[in-house]
C-alpha cells in the first residue's frame, strides 16, 4: 500500500466514525454503548500482543513477496529464536515460529472470551437480573468486536505465510532449473 | 492467491455478522429505553360479571412502558327493566406495570339482581408517575356477553383497522 492509499483509507475511516458519532450521539452516552467500548478496549489490551505480531507477520510476508528487505533478526527474536538458529531457515519458518510463540497468548485470549460468552449466555437463560444481563451482554459485544479483529488478523497471517511458502517454492524451482 | 480471497470473504461475512449483532443490540437497547418511557392507554381485554362475588371483573392490559396507578373505580348498573344506580369513587389503588395485565374487581350493591341483557358500565381513573393528569376510561358490559381477548391479538387487530382507515383516506 502506498502513502496516498493509506491516507485515503484513514480519511474514509475518520469520516465514517464522525458520521457514526453524529448518528448515535444520544446512544453514545448510554451505559450499554459505554460498556461496548470498554469491553472492546479492555480485551484489546490483552489482544495487543497478538495483533502486533500478526501485523508484523503480514508485513514481513508482503515485503518479501514484493522483493523488499526483511529484518530477519527482529523477526526471529519475536519467535523466541536467536539469529544463529534461524540462519539456514527460510523466512516462512521464522514467521511460523512467531505463530507458535503466540499460541499460549492466543489460547488464553480465546479462553477469556469464551468465559464471557458463557456468562452472558447463562445470565440470558435466567429469568432475573435484567440490568446485569444487559450490561454483561454489552461487554460481550465489545469483546466480540476485538475478538473478530484478532481472528481476522490471525487468518490473514496464516494465509500470508502460505502465500510466502508458495513464493519460496517458485524461487527454489527457478534456482534448480538455472 | 485464491486462499487470500477466501479468507477475505470469510472475514467479511463474519464482520457483517458481528456488526449486525452489535448494531442490533444497541438499537434494541435504545428502542427499549424509548418504549419504557411511553405512557400507554389501558385496554380492557376481559370483562365479566362474577355472580359468586356479585362483582364486575375487568381485566386490564397496560400496553405502554410506564406503570400506571389505578386510583378509583365507578360503576353504573342499568337493568333492562326498572331503575338502576351508579356507584362512584370505589378505591382500587392498583399498580399495573408496563406491558402487564391486572384484574380489577368492582363490587355491586349487595341486593342488586343482575339478569342477562343488563348493562354494567365499569370505569376507573388512573395516573402515571410524575405526569400530573388524571385519566378516566370505562367499559360497558352487557351481562351474558363476557369479553375475553388476547392482548397481542387486540393490538394486532387495532393496527390492521388503523391501516384500513388510512387506506380509505387515501382512496378519497
Amino acid at each position: 500500500m502506498n502513502f496516498w492509499m493509506v491516507l485515503l483509507l484513514a480519511l474514509f475511516i475518520l469520516w465514517a466514525v464522525v458520521i457514526w458519532i453524529q448518528l448515535n450521539i444520544v446512544s453514545l452516552i448510554s451505559p450499554e454503548v459505554t460498556l461496548i467500548v470498554l469491553g472492546a478496549l479492555g480485551f484489546g489490551l490483552f489482544a495487543f500482543r497478538l495483533l502486533a505480531n500478526y501485523v508484523a507477520i503480514i508485513q514481513a510476508a508482503d515485503a518479501y513477496i514484493s522483493g523488499e528487505a526483511v529484518d530477519r533478526a527482529k523477526l526471529s527474536q519475536k519467535g523466541g529464536k536467536s539469529e544463529e538458529e534461524t540462519k539456514e531457515l527460510p523466512l516462512s519458518a521464522i514467521l511460523a515460529f512467531i505463530i507458535a510463540a503466540m499460541e499460549p497468548y492466543r489460547y488464553t485470549y480465546y479462553f477469556a472470551f469464551t468465559l464471557l460468552l458463557m456468562l452472558a449466555l447463562a445470565l440470558g437463560l435466567m429469568p432475573l437480573y435484567n440490568e446485569v444481563k444487559t450490561y454483561v451482554e454489552a461487554l460481550f459485544w465489545g469483546s466480540a468486536l476485538t475478538t473478530f479483529f484478532v481472528w481476522a488478523f490471525e487468518s490473514f497471517a496464516t494465509t500470508s505465510i502460505e502465500e510466502l511458502i508458495e513464493k519460496e517454492q517458485q524461487e527454489e524451482k527457478v534456482q534448480v532449473s538455472s | 492467491m485464491r486462499r487470500t480471497l477466501t479468507t477475505a470473504i470469510l472475514v467479511t461475512v463474519l464482520g457483517v455478522l458481528v456488526g449486525m449483532g452489535i448494531g442490533g443490540f444497541v438499537t434494541y437497547q435504545s428502542v427499549k429505553g424509548y418504549v419504557q418511557s411511553v405512557p400507554g392507554s389501558p385496554i380492557v381485554v376481559g370483562a365479566k360479571y362474577d355472580s359468586g362475588k356479585n362483582a364486575l371483573v375487568l381485566t386490564v392490559f397496560n400496553p405502554g412502558g410506564l406503570p400506571l396507578t389505578v386510583i378509583n373505580g365507578d360503576l353504573i348498573f342499568k337493568p333492562k327493566n326498572g331503575n338502576g344506580y351508579a356507584l362512584a369513587n370505589i378505591p382500587l389503588n392498583t399498580v399495573i406495570p408496563g406491558g402487564s395485565i391486572v384484574q380489577l374487581v368492582i363490587k355491586l350493591k349487595n341486593n342488586s339482581v343482575v339478569k342477562e341483557g343488563d348493562i354494567l358500565r365499569g370505569g376507573f381513573t388512573y395516573k402515571y408517575p410524575y405526569i400530573g393528569q388524571i385519566y378516566y376510561t370505562n367499559y360497558p358490559l352487557t351481562v351474558g356477553k363476557p369479553l375475553s381477548e388476547n392482548p397481542s391479538e387486540v393490538l394486532r387487530k387495532a393496527k390492521e383497522e388503523a391501516k384500513k382507515v388510512e387506506a380509505s383516506k387515501e382512496n378519497k
